[in-house]
């Protein structure tokens, strides 16, 4: 049956990190189930897995650079839009598989471990909700990214990829300290959470785009 | 004639090397060696013909088409060997084979196979615990496997020993049985293409110096000794460089016969690609 390239960059990547991720996936497991155990709660588990995925894909590009992948990649039959919609497919499809199993996951674990198997919904609505927003933060961070490690390649973008990943987390404390009584005292059931998760969902569709179509045009203009 | 790569005045500049119309072609159906001393721009011109450049002038057609503009088509066509470029080597054979058939809308699994059995490339090994010469192999099982009409080969049998080497070489040989099938292939190993090239472009310091079949070249080239003092004795002959000797003095010459005729006295060999290139690259500015 005739697939479109991309199908077979997809599955290039995934071997090529395959036993990485493995690796890296049970070790967070292990230590952040630990951690919950010992916190009552597994609400730390999402996030970490999401951050240990994010970082293991990066070795895609490293692995891809240190072989010179794209170079011979594009004596195929494959062209620079393909490499980088495979790119992100792999990236985000990766993120968010593991980022809503995580939630489901630690969702579940809480319910049975720490409500006595009571407030299941309402867990899973918190669990998962949480898990999204990290995704949302993840995937503009990754729309940043991405990019920087196609023009720069991964050494010389290491610094201002690192800080993307720093900002936002670094931005909570003065966001909290300064928004938080307005925030503590809003009345959270008037939020219409489907329209606001609906503009949150569009408009990062479209910063995602924006990102993969200013890739597509590095990858055109760059030189291998 | 029909040719699978039409190379016309290319030109490609960089901060302190330019490629400056480089024109040649690979007729279809034979082996064109490509050789040039290092730095020469032998890979500017396979990056330019692949479409991994873009060039500041001339035209490049492959199959007839465009490099850049129709890269998906003419991947399907060309296989590629290149040194240094290739699949991360965590992959072992039958996860690169899988990724193949995604990526090659010919890919023949059972050509594959046989090439992985011919070349005793394990399928579960990684590559990175393959030697070099198994990871060559398996860059030409790879090359070889969709059915290329046309192999470009960049430096690929460069470091091999020569069992490997020979293996390769038979390898080509079989390949260009088929008329509609060519190589384009750039070695540092002028004793190769001496054995299967049909003709041989000599590219130096970005600029084609000649391009021509490779019997004519070794007809036409000598390698002539004389007495030191006695050069300008040889009127006729077409000198393109000399190097002098502690005891005599060597020259090369383009007009062989000619000069075999008018000076039987003479002492004239004939010219490796090696002897041609060395005289071009060292002599050319001591040519007489």
């Amino acid at each position: 049956m005739k697939t479109h390239p991309i199908f077979g960059l997809i599955l290039k990547d995934f071997y090529s990190i395959r036993g990485y991720l493995i690796r890296q996936i049970g070790l967070l497991l292990v230590i952040y189930l630990i951690i919950g155990v010992a916190m009552k709660t597994m609400s730390m588990l999402p996030a970490m897995l999401m951050l240990g995925v994010t970082m293991s894909l990066i070795s895609i590009f490293s692995l891809d650079e240190s072989s010179r992948w794209n170079a011979y990649a594009l004596t195929l039959p494959i062209t620079p839009r393909d490499l980088v919609i495979s790119k992100y497919l792999i990236y985000y499809g990766g993120m968010y598989a593991v980022g809503l199993l995580a939630s489901l996951f630690s969702a579940a674990v809480d319910t049975v471990l720490f409500h006595n198997g009571e407030d299941a919904v309402e867990n899973l609505i918190l669990g998962v909700g949480g898990g999204l927003a990290i995704l949302i933060i993840y995937s503009l961070v990754i729309s940043v990214d991405i990019p920087l490690y196609l023009k720069l390649g991964i050494e010389k973008s290491r610094i201002p990829t690192t800080l993307t990943f720093l900002v936002p987390f670094v931005a909570i404390f003065p966001t909290v300290s300064y928004w938080g009584p307005w925030l503590a005292n809003m009345d959270w059931s008037s939020v219409n959470w489907p329209v606001v998760i609906l503009i949150a969902l569009a408009s990062l569709a479209v910063i995602v785009l924006v990102s993969c179509r200013v890739s597509i045009r590095i990858m055109e203009q760059k030189e291998y | 004639m029909e040719y699978s790569v039409e190379v016309q005045n290319l030109s490609k500049h960089f901060k302190d090397f330019s490629l400056q119309n480089v024109s040649f072609n690979v007729p279809t159906g034979t082996i064109v060696g490509f050789i040039g001393e290092n730095g020469a721009g032998k890979t500017t011109t396979i990056k330019s013909i692949l479409g991994l450049l873009h060039t500041d002038g001339g035209n490049i057609r492959v199959f007839g088409k465009d490099p850049v503009k129709d890269r998906r088509l003419i991947g399907e066509d060309i296989g590629i060997v290149m040194e240094g470029s290739f699949f991360s080597p965590v992959l072992n054979m039958r996860e690169i084979g899988s990724v193949m058939a995604k990526l090659h809308p010919r890919w023949d699994a059972a050509l594959y196979e046989d090439f992985c059995k011919r070349f005793s490339l394990p399928a579960q090994k990684p590559v990175k615990d393959f030697s070099r010469g198994m990871r060559v192999k398996a860059a030409f099982a790879t090359a070889l496997a969709h059915h290329p009409r046309l192999l470009i080969l960049d430096e690929a049998t460069s470091g091999l020993d020569p069992v490997v080497r020979s293996e390769i070489l038979d390898l080509f040989l079989e390949f260009i049985e088929d008329e509609n099938h060519s190589i384009l292939l750039s070695s540092h190993i002028t004793s190769d293409l001496e054995k299967v090239a049909d003709y041989i472009v000599f590219i130096h310091n970005g600029q084609i110096v000649f391009q021509m079949e490779k019997d004519t070249l070794l007809e036409r080239f000598a390698v002539c000794k004389c007495g030191k003092g006695e050069l300008s004795r040889f009127e006729q002959a077409h000198i393109l460089g000399h190097r002098e000797s502690r005891f005599d003095l060597e020259f090369l010459v383009d007009n062989a016969p000619l000069v075999r005729k008018a000076y039987p006295e003479l002492l004239t060999e004939p010219a490796s690609i090696d002897d041609i290139m060395t005289f071009f690259v060292k002599g050319s500015d001591e040519t007489v």
